[in-house]
């Protein structure tokens, strides 16, 4: 966690409290694999805001995406 | 009541209404394959995280995380949509089975396949094969049903034949007993083996679920609100 939290403050983007969220979220639970809505609704969040952030997250390497079924089903690296 | 214990490669569903103990029941059976029977397991959750899971465990004092450390048992929250994809074509879910070496699943709850097919006939076929895919495997599965009524009544098990494609059907339900809400576990079906057909109170204590006696001298259990049997006092005072 304490890795991740310094890839994404050292990556140069806007650090948001929904991108701490989705980290923290994923630390607890490394089990969770699901597609963006069903992350968005996991979290009680708002779909857009947690897609947007998901995304910097995989860019980093931080989280892993894959295409399911023409769904992108998110997950954390290295599990 | 089941004779021995769950028949290994068969698939049980564990049916009832909220609050009956049936995620416990799937949870201590997952425990305890890990940590009595040397069988690794995989638990598959569509709406509880695997946080609260954990935490739900613990009070039990069934350390899952501690299990999932040391690689003997998996949790993985996701949707039915992506077990689906998981299993018919990326294998990813065979890829986890044979890494883990799993031998007990519980999928929590089967109930939610509804959101991915709604219609009864194509849903029947996608938890067929879902079944059979873990029986192939010589999985021993435990699948979780809702039911929605609390108690009482007319009871089924699904509008799909559920409960024919399953091997055994356990059912939790309330019954009002003295103005007291106690839970009731009874086997309603189990192929390939006798089994006991009362109907018995159910115990939430420190150490998970426990089955007690049968509820003795009370009729209608089933139907959700028992009353004393009045057969013996009658018999006795005919005999008088």
């Amino acid at each position: 966690m304490v890795d991740a939290v310094k890839k994404l403050m050292s990556s140069g983007l806007e650090v948001t409290l929904t991108h701490m969220e989705i980290l923290h979220f994923f630390r607890r639970n490394p089990g969770v694999m699901d597609d963006v809505n069903g992350i968005s609704l996991r979290l009680g969040l708002k779909k857009t805001n947690v897609e947007r952030c998901i995304f910097d997250l995989v860019r980093l390497g931080i989280l892993n995406s894959q295409n399911m079924g023409g769904k992108t089903v998110i997950a954390m690296a290295g599990v | 009541m089941l004779n021995g214990g769950l028949i290994r490669g068969t698939v049980t569903l564990v049916a009832g209404s909220p609050g009956t103990g049936k995620t416990t029941l799937g949870l201590q059976f997952i425990y305890n394959g890990a940590t009595k029977y040397n069988e690794n397991g995989l638990i598959v959750t569509f709406e509880e995280l695997p946080d609260q899971i954990y935490r739900d465990a613990s009070e039990f004092g069934w350390d899952l995380r501690g299990l999932e450390e040391k690689n003997r048992v998996k949790v993985m929250a996701t949707s039915p949509f992506v077990l689906q994809q998981m299993r018919i074509y990326k294998n990813r879910l065979d890829e986890v089975i044979k890494e883990m070496e799993v031998k007990r699943v519980l999928i929590d709850s089967i109930t939610l396949f509804k959101s991915l097919i709604n219609e009864p006939i194509n849903l029947r076929k996608e938890i067929y094969s879902l079944i059979n895919y873990f029986k192939a495997k010589g999985i021993t599965a435990l699948f979780t049903h809702e039911l929605p009524e609390l108690r009482g009544g007319e009871l089924s098990i699904s509008n799909f034949g559920l409960g024919f494609l399953v091997d055994s059907i356990i059912l939790l339900r309330y019954v009002e007993i003295g103005s007291e809400l106690k839970k009731s576990i009874t086997i309603i079906k189990l192929r390939g083996s006798n089994h006991d057909k009362s109907i018995r109170e159910l115990q939430v204590t420190s150490k998970g679920m426990e089955v007690e006696l049968p509820f003795k001298d009370y009729e209608n259990i089933m139907g959700g609100s028992a009353f004393k049997s009045v057969r013996k006092e009658v018999d006795k005072f005919f005999n008088k």
